[in-house]
């Protein structure tokens, strides 16, 4: 159960702790764990994504290479049916699953250090000292860890997508993308040969052929603002990875378009509720959204619409340690730090996707094979959904 | 005894007080460095090896293939995929300032010659520790100008000990 102070509980609690010391100061720093716990559940956007759970010493693993503990996740695995006449019997397979590891880390924030002198001079109640310094800094970290992954997980998805149907012959081409022309070729025409590496000429708008849901996790949208036809072409990738998406994240900046939707959009009825009160429903089209309005382009940036799938096709979010605060006094001198032990891991990366609205673009890590499976270059690429496509994707 | 068979320390042996010794954090690149390393930050915060013409390293304290140091994504359901390696915890660089390291003679540069007790401490391939012999030495003398890190005060049991400097002092000036 977490306390509830008001600011200047607080404060007259923090003074007390300090000239007490002992006992009064672990009391604090438990109250003051406990607030930023509560602060973390309700800002952290990758925790509404995938939910997290909290997990023991017990279930974890010690590695054998290192001093640090792993946890062991199962992966479903996969199973056929097949039609027999009656005298057949069925084929025989000897099952084994799949695992992957999750393996922890510590996100923590700086060891402020201040004098107990110099505190003296701010007017400001110190708990927004702690909610602005500490808190909001592990928060942004675990997002800019979990959205580090999703942008990986977009190229491997697309990647995977993409060999599937050279596999079924859809495309008639060749496995794997071996450079930056070979992934824009495929994302603007759904021809990865359309021209030649490097990139050489704008394409022309009779050649544009954007590849859709059922190609690529990454998709350029035509459309210039967040409606429910953007919103229909992202979830349509999980359908199309025969999984049902469940979660889509934006930023804030696209949000806003809601306010603007019509009767075209929304019908009567809820264009009256917006038109009032704003758009006030957890979800779109039964799809629950979460925004951010950080600004920080290693989290969304407008123009990105990230969709998710159920965390059982997704992956899982540990915590091992939950956010815990310390605080210090020596002399006079004080010291405060929070910290916390996660994990995340994504065991399925094919449901993960985006949709670049026009004008949006997303800096993705790559690694580029041949046909043959060797590695043929790596970085990070600016993939952009330029109005004019005159934008050349250009490696980071 | 050789080290290895008195497993109870990290490979950087760190004589003092973890509280004493100053540290910097950086963002894993895109090399693994062991541990015992000695490395750098490039232009975008990130560990690279340190060459021996640098004048400033730090030594890096735990191996990136700790899972605190670096996270991957992976295609778990296509063995060919490739791997894509992130930074998590990223690199601990220790901030040396007459910090008493010792590091076993066989994650030393040994190519030229072994560490001993006297010698002066660069940087070799891969950001490895390398042994050098103070200017006019016989074997393997530092040239001019040549930075150096630290001096071996030590050599035993397999260990070769050095009081550690992050800021390389040139020779010859």
């Amino acid at each position: 159960m977490a306390y509830e102070f008001t600011p200047d509980q607080f404060n007259a609690l923090f003074g007390e702790a300090l000239k007490a010391g002992g006992d009064t100061m672990e009391k604090l720093g438990q109250a003051t764990g406990l607030f930023v716990q509560h602060k973390l559940r309700e800002n952290a956007f990758c925790r509404k994504i995938v939910p997290p759970e909290t997990v023991t010493e017990r279930e974890c693993q010690r590695s054998v290479d290192h001093d640090s503990l792993e946890y062991v996740d199962d992966l479903e695995p996969d199973s056929i049916a097949m039609r027999i006449n009656w005298r057949g019997e069925p084929d025989k397979t000897w099952i084994m699953g799949r695992r992957y590891r999750i393996q922890f880390h510590t996100i923590s924030s700086d060891q402020f250090q201040k004098t107990e002198s110099e505190l003296r001079a701010y007017r400001m109640p110190l708990t927004k000292v702690i909610e602005q310094n500490i808190v909001r800094d592990i928060q942004e970290q675990e997002d800019v860890a979990f959205m580090d992954h999703v942008k990986a997980a977009l190229f491997l998805a697309t990647r995977h997508q993409y060999n599937k149907l050279v596999e079924r012959g859809v495309l008639a081409t060749n496995k794997n993308f071996a450079n930056e022309t070979e992934l824009a070729n495929y994302l603007f025409t759904i021809n990865k040969a359309y021209q030649a590496h490097p990139w050489a000429a704008a394409i022309p708008t009779a050649a544009l052929n954007r590849a859709r849901g059922l190609h690529t996790n990454i998709i350029f949208s035509d459309q210039t603002e967040f409606n429910r036809i953007a919103l229909r072409d992202v979830v349509k990738i999980c359908a199309a990875r025969q999984m049902k998406a469940k979660t889509f994240l934006m930023h804030e900046y696209d949000y806003t378009d809601t306010i603007a939707w019509s009767v075209n959009e929304a019908g009567l009825e809820l264009t009256s509720e917006i038109v009032k009160d704003g758009y006030k429903y957890t979800t779109i089209g039964g799809y629950t959204y979460c925004t951010t309005v950080r600004d920080n382009p290693n989290l969304v940036q407008p123009g990105q619409i990230f969709c998710f799938p159920s965390p059982q096709f997704l992956g899982r979010f540990l915590i091992l340690d939950n956010t815990k605060f310390f605080i210090d006094r020596r002399g006079r001198f004080i010291t405060m730090e929070a910290w916390e032990e996660i994990g995340a891991g994504f065991g399925n990366i094919l449901g993960v996707s985006c949709l670049l609205l026009k004008g949006g673009e997303v800096t993705i890590p790559v690694q580029f094979q041949n046909p043959a499976d060797v590695l043929t270059g790596a970085g990070k690429l600016r993939i952009i959904n330029d109005n004019t496509l005159t934008a050349i994707p250009a490696p980071v | 005894m050789a080290y290895d068979d008195r497993k109870t320390t990290s490979l950087v042996r760190l004589n003092s007080k973890i509280s004493a010794v100053n540290q910097l954090k950086l963002e894993f690149g895109s090399v693994d460095v062991p541990e015992g390393r000695f490395v750098k930050k490039d232009a975008a915060g990130k560990a690279v090896f340190a060459t021996n013409t640098d004048y400033f390293t730090l030594l890096n304290f735990l191996d990136t293939t700790a899972g605190s140091s670096k996270t991957s994504t992976q295609d778990k359901f296509d063995a060919t995929a490739p791997t894509i390696t992130q930074s998590s915890g990223g690199l601990t660089g220790i901030v040396g300032n007459g910090t008493p390291i010792g590091i076993p003679v066989t994650e030393w540069d040994t190519a030229v010659m072994a560490p001993a007790a006297g010698n002066l401490v660069t940087v070799g391939t891969s950001g490895k520790p390398r042994a050098m012999e103070v200017p006019g030495g016989g074997v393997d003398p530092i040239p001019t100008n040549r930075p150096f890190f630290g001096t071996i005060y030590e050599v035993s049991l397999g260990i070769a000990w050095f009081i550690y400097r992050s800021i390389g002092t040139p020779t010859g000036v």
